[in-house]
């Protein structure tokens, strides 16, 4: 594993380059220096660090903050990268390091920290400044990967949040991870088919909604983004109906509402005179 | 607010204020434009998944409005603080809803970690003291 010594005061830049290079992602301490140290604060700000793994398609997982969970992270080879408060009666002294390792039956920890390669450090010290600091660990995921003691709701907000920023591929990729761990799960089953409309994979988009309806014809996001592949699909006219549908039973007052009536008013300006028989297929569940 | 020269008669008043107004516009309108397909908190015509993690929906116009505005606000910030304003713009656009509102709340209180070594100079505040007399630890050691 990579390490990159810190120059002055850049020890956010340096831990990061090596989780990142880690993690398949290889890059200098210098290069991140732009994107994550804030030079007003000498020093750089934790969603800066996680914002930075996003930007390269990896998935930053924060950590509970028990000592096992860190412990299993590192028996899967996965660098913890920690934030420690190294004060000793003053104000707050923050440091990042990245815990490669644990010695001496557990009683020590293996640092990668400022320009030290190796900094061997006995836990209790290291528990003080981690506990200091709220404990704050974050491990970066490749894509498919799960966290060594997946928590279902860290997880897939992680995974939303990577989905938001543009990364469709490689959340569709950790859906499909999580789909193995928590499987019929809402929010994973809309993320599969929202990551595969936004790679304008229609068919395999429309599968999951319609997969989806089968068992709640009153879902209403798999309603609407039905209707949105199915546009795409050249089904305008079974989109319309099911966002009439989807309309009707929501309430006035819903706030979703202008959404559906944006697409259902997309799928009448694509209304031809006759669709193809097959789109039937998506209609004949959505609309019995 | 920003403008830290007060102009001296009334004609370039006019004319720093109309362009201070075109320069807001001109930066409002190039974040939402790098905001665009950077972060897509409501793609058109879609329902995201973040919704039914959350099970509560807000209304995603509204959400796209306080975005830029958190996003212009944290930005004004880093580049206050010395960052490349190219830079800060890349940085916010990259920024979860959640972190963005944090990060325009408290950035300067916020943890940044960049120490280099403090435990040289707890030593040499250790020894300092020592030398006036204040501690006597080393003499125990």
């Amino acid at each position: 594993m990579p390490f990159f010594p810190q120059a002055d005061y850049q020890c956010g830049p340096a831990a990061l380059a090596t989780a990142l290079s880690a993690a398949g992602q290889p890059v200098s301490a210098e290069e991140l220096v732009a994107e994550v140290y804030v030079p007003g604060l000498q020093g750089s700000l934790q969603p800066e660090l996680l914002a930075a793994a996003r930007r390269r398609g990896l998935l930053p997982y924060v950590l509970r903050g028990s000592l096992e969970e860190l412990a299993a992270e590192l028996d899967q080879g996965r660098p913890v990268l920690v934030l420690q408060n190294l004060h000793w009666l003053g104000p707050p002294a923050w440091h990042y390091a990245v815990i490669v390792g644990m010695a001496g039956a557990d009683s020590e920890v293996i640092l990668r920290s400022g320009e030290e390669r190796r900094r061997v450090e006995p836990l209790w010290r290291f528990l003080r400044s981690w506990d200091a600091a709220d404990r704050w660990a974050v491990v970066l995921l490749e894509p498919g990967q799960l966290p060594a003691r997946p928590d279902r709701y860290r997880y897939l907000r992680s995974v939303t949040e990577l989905e938001a920023s543009g990364h469709s591929s490689a959340a569709h990729a950790a859906y499909l991870a999580a789909e193995k761990t928590w499987p019929g799960d809402p929010v994973v089953r809309a993320g599969l088919g929202n990551t595969a409309l936004a790679m304008g994979q229609w068919k395999d988009a429309a599968e999951v909604y319609s997969a989806m309806l089968a068992e709640d014809a009153g879902n209403v996001l798999a309603g609407n983004n039905l209707a949105v592949a199915l546009v795409e699909l050249g089904c305008p006219a079974t989109a319309v109906a099911l966002a009439d549908r989807a309309l009707a039973a929501l309430g006035a007052e819903d706030r979703r509402r202008p959404v559906i009536e944006d697409t259902r008013s997309q799928a009448l300006s694509r209304q031809g005179p006759r669709e193809p028989d097959d789109c039937r297929s998506y209609g004949d569940v959505s609309l019995r | 607010m920003r403008q830290s020269n007060p102009p001296k008669d009334k004609v370039s008043k006019n004319s720093s204020l109309r362009s201070g107004a075109v320069r807001a516009v001109v930066a409002w309108v190039s974040v939402a434009l790098l905001s665009v397909g950077v972060w897509q908190t409501a793609a058109a015509g879609i329902i995201g998944t973040r919704s039914v993690l959350d099970a509560e929906l807000r209304d995603v116009r509204i959400e796209q409005v306080e975005r830029l505005l958190s996003q212009a606000q944290v930005r004004d910030q880093l580049v206050a603080l010395g960052v490349d304003p190219a830079w800060a713009v890349t940085r916010v656009a990259s920024l979860t809803d959640e972190e963005l509102r944090l990060l325009e709340q408290d950035l300067q209180n916020l943890p940044a970690g960049g120490l280099l070594e403090v435990i040289g100079i707890v030593f040499v505040v250790l020894l300092v003291l020592e030398l006036v007399g204040v501690t006597d630890i080393f003499k125990k050691m």
